[in-house]
């Protein structure tokens, strides 16, 4: 049932209402007066009489509406936001537990799974960031090595998305990376839904692999048809080379990072590669990413049902404090005409 | 009524200001010639044949005087009886708290005790809004009625409807010669009713007993909110009191009172004021001017 806007848990106590009306028919204070002519006539008084018993209805209004239990009821709100759609996809291979190379410098041996600055965390800290800043985005999240595991679908709710990243940079990496099944799996996850603005996918790995043709064209296919934007954050973890640079060298070219690169270059869709080899170009990376995806997005935001008693409560506490200075002022009144 | 009839029945003594004419002996100073002790001149033997009451000396010198041979007698004036009523103000401010029918009662009592015992006529008329057949009784002399007039008024019922416009008819009631009335009342109501009862009354002596009521009664509260419920009306006031409004209900109260003071004095009137139980030494000192 819908009263004031409120949805009401025990409509029925709303019956009680005509009770508002007791104070204008008790006459439990009367004074008998010899002859009421003496009574001088005054507005005032009327006014304030009025005011009192009105006062009162109040109380007893707000205490029975209150007993009736309004609510809103949970809800879904569109509002227009800017922002973007992200799907995070992050590799858990176990190359990522490495810490960041640097140039000149051999491939770590240590593989680090729970101290240091492995890739993993430095990810999961930029990445955290990255979500922090975008209280609009509605995130998903996909974890893959050899199997994409999406698991967080489309949502606004950051809380889920920081446990989901938190939880994304525990444990060991595994061996294997399937960086196709990966993005199929973050392109279909926007197939159901219907268009908001900006959809994103950011990738986050530390290798390249050379897709074959068949996962080839269902990328093309499904990032053309779902309108995604592609940013690859690679985290570098060999020496040497960049993938822009353009080398004569074969072995470089035709390594797998230079290779999907390429493939992503040529997709047809906006895209971008950040290649990170320490801490300062990964934020650099989020930032760059952040001032780039903030299109009009429409957003819709679940507001959970809420309790609307203690307007009630206070309105009539505040009421009721009224009366009771009115009655303690009468009390002593009275008390003073029978001295 | 069991305490009234163990106590000594109080009493009071009153005279009446003025010379009655009546042929029914009594005691208050009469005009009619007969059996009394205030001289009222002579007569000739033969117009009035009482040899006891001869004058030798006045004749004589009446004698000599005129050179006529009369003889003269004495005659005196009669003294006569005179009739009190009571008129009993019902209405339903005369039942609240302070001010109640058994103070009513009490004095009824008193003054049909009184007057009988002088052997005066006493009658009974109650009024509220009209007159009250309940609480009605012409002058009469029986030795029981006293106690009978009291019970009248404490078996009475409560006014039917709001006011003191019986006033004016129950002194229509009043027919006697030579009265005194009492008028027991709170006077809380409109002067003008007043003054034309007092004006119907003007041949009598007029005995206002004006109630007052307790304080709580005319003022219930000195601060806040009051609702206010008029005994007569029932009608229902409230005010928010406050010194403004305590000020002025006081003024006009005593408005009131003070223009009730002037009617009676225009009337010649001097009234009894109480708040409680009238008692026999309270009139004995109203007629002899004492208080």
């Amino acid at each position: 049932m819908t009263l004031l806007g409120l949805q009401w848990t025990l409509p029925m106590m709303l019956l009680l209402l005509p009770m508002l009306l007791l104070p204008w028919f008790t006459h439990n204070q009367d004074k008998t007066v010899a002859w009421s002519n003496f009574v001088p006539v005054d507005s005032l008084s009327n006014v304030i009489g009025i005011a009192l018993k009105a006062l009162a209805s109040i109380v007893i209004a707000s205490l029975i509406l209150t007993l009736a239990g309004p609510y809103v009821p949970e809800q879904t709100i569109e509002r227009v936001g800017s922002g973007a759609e992200v799907v995070i996809l992050v590799d858990r291979s176990r190359s990522m537990d490495d810490p960041f190379s640097t140039r000149g410098k051999a491939l770590a041996v240590n593989r680090t799974v729970g101290k240091g600055d492995s890739k993993r965390r430095i990810a999961k800290k930029y990445l955290m960031e990255f979500v922090d800043k975008r209280p609009d985005d509605r995130f998903g999240f996909v974890l893959f090595s050899d199997k994409a595991l999406d698991l967080l679908p489309l949502s606004y709710n950051k809380e889920s998305i920081r446990a989901t990243i938190n939880a994304s940079a525990l444990g060991k990496g595994l061996s294997e990376t399937n960086i196709a099944k990966a993005m199929i799996k973050a392109a279909e996850m926007y197939g159901k839904e219907t268009y908001r603005g900006s959809r994103t996918v950011l990738l986050v790995s530390d290798g390249g692999q050379e897709f074959s043709d068949e996962d080839k064209n269902k990328i093309t296919e499904l990032y053309k048809r779902e309108n995604l934007t592609l940013y690859w954050v690679y985290m570098r973890s060999t020496t040497g080379l960049s993938i822009e640079e353009e080398s004569d060298d074969d072995s470089w070219s035709n390594t797998p990072e230079k290779r999907l690169h390429n493939f992503f270059k040529d997709l047809g869709i906006p895209y971008k590669v950040f290649e990170i080899e320490s801490v300062k170009s990964f934020s650099e990376a989020i930032d760059t990413i952040d001032e780039q995806e903030s299109q009009t997005l429409i957003v819709e935001e679940i507001i959970p049902r809420e309790i609307k008693t203690a307007p009630f409560f206070w309105f009539a506490m505040i009421t009721m404090l009224l009366l009771v200075l009115a009655q303690i002022y009468t009390a002593w009144g009275v008390r003073k005409a029978h001295e | 009524m069991s305490e009234n009839k163990k106590r000594q029945q109080d009493e009071f003594s009153y005279r009446y200001p003025h010379k009655v004419y009546g042929s029914l002996p009594g005691v208050h100073h009469g005009k009619s010639l007969g059996t009394g002790d205030s001289f009222a001149g002579f007569s000739d033997l033969f117009d009035y044949p009482d040899p006891r009451r001869l004058d030798l000396r006045a004749t004589i010198r009446d004698n000599m005087a005129t050179g006529k041979n009369n003889y003269l007698v004495k005659r005196y004036q009669q003294r006569s009886p005179i009739t009190l009523w009571m008129m009993a103000d019902l209405s339903r401010s005369m039942a609240i708290s302070n001010v109640n029918h058994e103070h009513l009662a009490n004095l009824t009592q008193l003054v049909a005790h009184s007057a009988v015992g002088l052997g005066d006529r006493f009658g009974l008329a109650g009024f509220d809004s009209g007159l009250r057949s309940d609480v009605h009784m012409m002058p009469t002399r029986q030795r029981s009625m006293p106690v009978i007039a009291a019970d009248m008024i404490r078996d009475a019922g409560p006014a039917t409807s709001a006011g003191v416009d019986g006033l004016i008819h129950a002194a229509n009631m009043i027919t006697s010669n030579h009265a005194i009335v009492f008028l027991a009342s709170d006077f809380c109501c409109d002067i003008d009713v007043i003054d034309k009862a007092l004006r119907q009354l003007s041949r009598y002596t007029v005995v206002p007993v004006v109630w007052k009521h307790d304080d709580v009664n005319h003022l219930p509260s000195h601060a806040g909110w009051t609702e206010m419920c008029d005994s007569e009306t029932g009608e229902r006031r409230s005010i928010w009191m406050r010194p403004s409004i305590k000020k002025r209900w006081k003024q006009t109260m005593d408005d009131h009172f003070e223009q009730l003071t002037a009617c009676f004095m225009h009337h010649r009137v001097r009234p009894l004021f109480t708040d409680g139980e009238v008692t026999g030494e309270q009139l004995t000192n109203y007629f002899l001017g004492r208080n």
